[in-house]
């Protein structure tokens, strides 16, 4: 038997995070060479990735033969590679599996994350083949330049100039952002920060001004930042790690903030990319963003880092309104690298093998809820895989418990009351299967579900876009259930949540992780 | 309503309807005496009905899945010329396509939900090709009316989410749902007609129902605010891939040795796909965006091996074009060739460890050959880079 490491080739911001899930085939090829077999002999598996991570690879055993390795990448990418493991050796073998590369390194972060585009796609679409270097190319290859060829090459050098104007344009569009700045907003204090009334149907916002109002709350405070590093498609820069003015990096305040839950004054924060003497997008900034993992440096607050691209058109252009269908679009992205795996699996919305990705970082997400915005995403996942998989060996002990403390002991955050809404709508539903059709328990359990959605609406904009989702899913079922007939107030407050989730669902980017509107 | 094939048996299967609207005669190019004024350029769509033809051929040629046998199969199409498909039986008279439009379609998902709940371990498999508006999360399904009521559009729309959550409510524990339309914005129409109605859910949700363990998953042709394309005379991009996914591209070896398509690579596959295309084609690229994929859905087992695209290419690119490529699998040389006018040299093989060879006959190219060994090529795509030296 050998010890096989196996690990990605991959520069992250961080040494080596456990972030690539890992299947392994041996290669049966029976006497003849045919009837070739793949079969699965590991996995999955929590592969490290980073520069030069082969230490931090777990070992495996293989007697020797041929092995194929099957990785799939938080960003959904998967990666396939082959390796013999020789006969009559002792030795450690290390095996590295190259991943696609970020087109910066200062861009690996939102890359691992899926919210940016490898090196090689960006290079494949900014210099696709002119008609001239194609006939080039043929003519050195012995043949003539064809009608084929000559097709090929229209379509290539309309895109190559749809590129570069749409290169001029965003490098003239990223160019403002650094002297207008990306605006950070801290929204107004406490647990119902936002303006809204979910019981007061009639007083739903009728303008975008006043469903921003309703969602968001008054602004306490405004900060411009400037893009730190940028290149002509993509602009970044830092926030945080403290949310301005309201807090000090003291010992005192870590205690209050990670321990004792989060106090009631505390803010919400918020960022916005201006364009146009207007904003073209508005999300949320989880600050302060305690770091996840077991290092030294576990639980102090980590910078979020603010990507902005500018994008290519889209499909429509509304003929007479003169305004470019392009638009800016932000990513946020927490300088914490242990945290970054589960978010581009939620992000991506890939849940294979889930239970691996929770065990990797469960520790460090479940204990003490250190970080309430990571065991979100964490309780997410929990929610969707369990939804799918009926259960989770690897999920924290007595989960249920654990995503009722998470939604009852942070109640600036939504999203801990969304995951425990979500779970009663389940409980509710094998409760009906148990009792029958007209079960008491599962009546009084779909109204658990229901206060705990309606107190998410009341705390503000979820943190996660799969949050808006679950909401405005969960809200239309219940409010489907009460019927349009019923006049009582809780009905019509279910129904004014759900107006307003539905509202805030259809500007979500559902390409981000953390809540990012769209305006 | 047209069920092309219905076996009405209770037992697992799969339950298919595809919807493909080419012919909107409220948008530009159609010939209603009163065309929709924010009609946002969409107009008449080619690829549509060739799309929902070729995706009813394939299910019609592998209705007799062991594993995961066609129990039902209804179509509606919208086209300039009214489609007719013929039948399961080889003898009958072909069938005339009912249009997509709402009436139509409100029927046809009654029905088609129904057959579905026959058993609660059916996949349902939804498939719509046309015109479609992205807001945020929401996705309107535009059918063939839409804009005939030009104070309320939507009205002739499938808003997709709620679908999509109206379906988890139904006892089908297997549902596969794929979106072959644009999620491009319109600000226009956003800002015209409110977020409020996107159009209809088509399927109610019911309070409890809608959580049971249901593995619903979505595979979008594009990523938000994004086209998703058409090729005149053929199925659309993520129709292409779709195909080429279900014949084996998103395939993996079992440990019985059989091939299986599952839904855990169709996304991966009709993307391999789409790349091929951009790069064959010199066609703008697409990614299919797929959602709420935990785990996969059987969908298809391969009589044998799958045959897996293979691009070869030199590093440095420039050598690409001088070079003679060739593959072997021990000492057998299996395929050889040039890549001609395109940029890679491309060839077909079954899944296997292969050697790629580089070499240049006239000594002007100023390289030497080069070698890459043991490769592993595995569905969907294969990509082999060569480092020759000067």
């Amino acid at each position: 038997m050998t010890a096989v490491r196996l690990h990605v080739d991959k520069p992250v911001s961080a040494g080596a995070i456990l972030g690539a899930l890992g299947w392994v085939y041996r290669v049966d090829e029976p006497a003849g060479g045919s009837n070739r077999r793949l079969v699965q002999v590991a996995g999955p598996l929590a592969l490290p990735v980073g520069w030069d991570v082969r230490d931090t690879a777990p070992p495996i055993s293989l007697p020797p033969g041929e092995y194929m390795v099957r990785v799939r990448m938080p960003a959904g990418e998967e990666v396939v590679d082959g390796f013999s493991v020789p006969a009559d050796s002792d030795a450690t073998l290390d095996v590295a599996i190259e991943a696609s590369a970020s087109p910066h390194e200062w861009l690996s972060d939102d890359h691992m994350m899926g919210a940016v585009p490898s090196d090689a796609a960006l290079r494949a679409i900014s210099v696709p083949r002119s008609r001239e270097d194609l006939q080039v190319q043929a003519r050195r290859a012995g043949t003539a330049a064809g009608e084929p060829a000559e097709a090929r090459g229209r379509f290539a050098a309309r895109m190559r100039s749809d590129w570069q104007r749409h290169t001029t344009a965003s490098r003239q569009r990223l160019a403002a952002l650094t002297d207008a700045g990306i605006v950070a907003w801290v929204v107004r204090s406490g647990p119902v920060a936002p303006d809204n009334n979910a019981g007061s149907p009639g007083r739903l916002p009728r303008s975008e001004r006043g469903w921003l109002r309703y969602w968001l709350g008054g602004i306490a405070a405004a900060q411009p930042a400037t893009p730190t590093v940028s290149d002509d498609l993509f602009a970044r820069t830092q926030l945080g790690p403290w949310v301005p003015e309201l807090l000090e990096p003291t010992p005192a305040a870590l205690r209050q903030i990670f321990d004792e839950g989060m106090p009631a004054g505390a803010a919400r924060s918020y960022f916005v990319v201006p364009h146009d003497d207007d904003c073209t997008c508005v999300g949320v900034l989880p600050l302060p963003w305690p770091q996840v993992g077991d290092g030294p440096d576990s639980g102090f607050p980590v910078p979020i880092g603010l990507t902005v691209r500018y994008e290519q058109a889209a499909r429509f252009s509304s003929e007479g309104d003169g305004r470019s269908p392009s638009r800016l679009r932000a990513t946020v992205s927490p300088a914490d690298p242990a945290a970054l795996p589960l978010l581009g699996y939620l992000g991506s919305g890939n849940f294979e093998a889930a239970d691996t990705v929770i065990a990797a970082s469960r520790e460090s997400l479940a204990r003490k809820v250190r970080n309430p915005f990571a065991a979100a995403a964490m309780a997410y996942v929990i929610t969707e895989a369990v939804e799918s998989l009926g259960s989770l060996d690897s999920a924290p002990k007595d989960w249920n418990r654990w995503i009722g403390a998470l939604a009852d002991g942070w109640p600036m955050i939504p999203d801990g009351a969304i995951a425990r809404g979500w779970l009663r709508l389940q409980e509710a539903s094998r409760l009906e299967r148990v009792d029958g059709e007209h079960s008491e328990r599962a009546a009084a359990m779909v109204e658990a579900a229901r206060a705990d959605l309606l107190e998410a609406v009341h705390r503000g904009m979820p943190y996660y876009a799969h949050g808006v989702q679950l909401l405005v899913e969960g809200l239309t079922m219940i409010a489907g259930g009460d019927g349009r007939q019923d006049r009582s107030p809780l009905a019509r407050e279910t129904r004014a949540a759900r107006t307003a989730c539905r509202w805030l669902s259809m500007r979500t980017d559902p390409r981000e992780v953390f809540t990012t509107l769209l305006l | 309503m047209t069920v092309l094939f219905d076996d009405g048996s209770s037992q697992p299967g799969v339950h298919v309807l595809i919807i493909g609207v080419g012919r909107y005669p409220y948008l530009r190019g159609g010939n209603a005496p009163k065309p929709f004024p924010h009609h946002e350029n969409m107009g008449q769509l080619d690829s549509p009905p060739v799309a929902v033809r070729a995706l009813a051929e394939w299910f019609r040629l592998h209705a007799g899945e062991p594993t995961a046998p066609l129990r039902s199969l209804e179509i509606l199409c919208s086209a300039p010329e009214p489609l007719s498909m013929q039948g399961f039986d080889p003898n009958g008279p072909a069938v005339a396509v009912d249009p997509a439009d709402l009436d139509h379609v409100e029927e046809a998902v009654e029905g088609w939900v129904e057959r579905c709940e026959r058993n609660g371990d059916n996949l349902l498999l939804f498939y719509f090709c046309g015109h479609g508006i992205a807001s945020g999360q929401e996705q309107s399904l535009l059918l063939q009316d839409f804009g005939r009521r030009p104070q309320h559009p939507f009205k002739d729309a499938i808003a997709f989410s709620q679908l999509r959550a109206g379906l988890r409510a139904r006892k089908v524990r297997n549902q596969c749902l794929l979106i072959d339309a644009c999620r491009g914005f319109s600000p226009t129409l956003l800002r015209r007609y409110g977020a409020e109605y996107a159009g209809s859910p088509l399927v109610a949700a019911a309070v409890t129902e809608a959580v049971r363990g249901t593995r619903s998953q979505v595979f979008r042709a594009a990523e938000l605010g994004t086209a998703a394309y058409g090729m005149t005379g053929r199925p659309t991009l993520f129709a292409q891939g779709l195909l080429a996914a279900l014949d084996g591209s998103a395939s993996w070896q079992q440990d019985d040795g059989t091939w299986r398509v599952t839904t855990a690579r169709l996304a991966d596959a009709i993307n391999a796909h789409a790349a091929e295309l951009a790069l064959l084609d010199a066609i703008p690229t697409q990614f299919c965006d797929p959602e709420g994929v935990v785990e996969g859905i059987f969908l298809h087992a391969l009589p044998g091996e799958p045959k897996v695209p293979v691009h070869v290419r030199c590093e440095p690119d420039d050598a690409t074009a001088l070079a003679d490529f060739a593959c072997r699998l021990g000492d057998r040389d299996l395929d050889h060739g040039t890549c001609g006018d395109l940029p890679v040299w491309t060839t077909r093989l079954a899944p296997d460890r292969y050697d790629f060879v580089a070499s240049f006959a006239a000594v002007e190219a100023g390289y030497r050959q080069g070698l890459v060994q043991r490769r592993s090529v595995v569905p969907p795509l294969a990509r082999v880079s060569i480092r020759v030296l000067p």
